[in-house]
């Protein structure tokens, strides 16, 4: 089981929300939604594996 | 694993994920909406990963109850569809779109459907006999 990987998901949604406001605050606001753009895609890369896993099992356990 | 871990285990993940993506939903509500969904996906797997002795339990009992192996397959594809669009549904609700939660749930009952027309064509086609029995005898 991977508990790690919520773990991991907040630390990087806290770590880019903090990038965020500073990059906001030192005026750089593209950077910014490019840095949470970053951070949502590799969030969605360490998901979808998970998905796929799920997808795998249920088709195994259900006969889809 | 038995009945107590996997009860520990999915509830203090659950719970974990909660407060989590409650801490992040206020900054970052995208990924508050990703961590919840991952959470729901690693306790689905948890699940289904210790689900083996009930399915064979299943498998006996609709033999016993003279269900063919055809319908026993029917059931368990729709109770997998019914699985993964809820997921979808409530990964929508959560992320604030409810008409794409709606869309999932109309996907999955579709998909229902189109499953279950051989056994209502099985039905019909049995009526039809006794019906027409009845009235060759009648």
């Amino acid at each position: 089981m991977d508990v790690d990987l919520i773990f991991k998901i907040a630390a990087i949604g806290i770590i880019v929300s903090v990038l965020n406001q500073l990059l906001i605050r030192s005026g750089r606001e593209e950077q910014g939604m490019l840095l949470t753009l970053a951070g949502l895609v590799v969030v969605l890369s360490m998901i979808v594996m998970q998905i796929s896993d799920l997808f795998a099992t249920v088709k195994t356990v259900f006969g889809l | 694993m038995n009945i107590t871990e996997i009860l520990v285990a999915a509830v203090g993940l659950l719970l974990c994920a909660a407060l989590l993506a409650s801490v992040l939903r206020a900054q970052r509500p995208e990924l508050a909406v990703c961590l919840s969904l991952l959470a729901g996906v690693l306790v689905v797997g948890l699940l289904l990963g210790q689900i083996a002795p009930l399915a064979a339990t299943v498998r006996r009992m609709l033999a016993a109850g003279g269900l063919t192996q055809g319908s026993l397959a029917v059931v368990l594809r729709a109770a997998g569809i019914c699985l993964l669009t809820q997921i979808a549904a409530d990964t929508c609700r959560d992320a604030g779109e409810t008409a794409l939660a709606g869309k999932a749930e109309l996907v999955g009952r579709l998909l229902l459907l189109l499953l279950a027309v051989p056994l209502f064509e099985d039905i019909l086609t049995l009526v039809v006999g006794v019906v027409n029995g009845q009235a060759v005898t009648g």
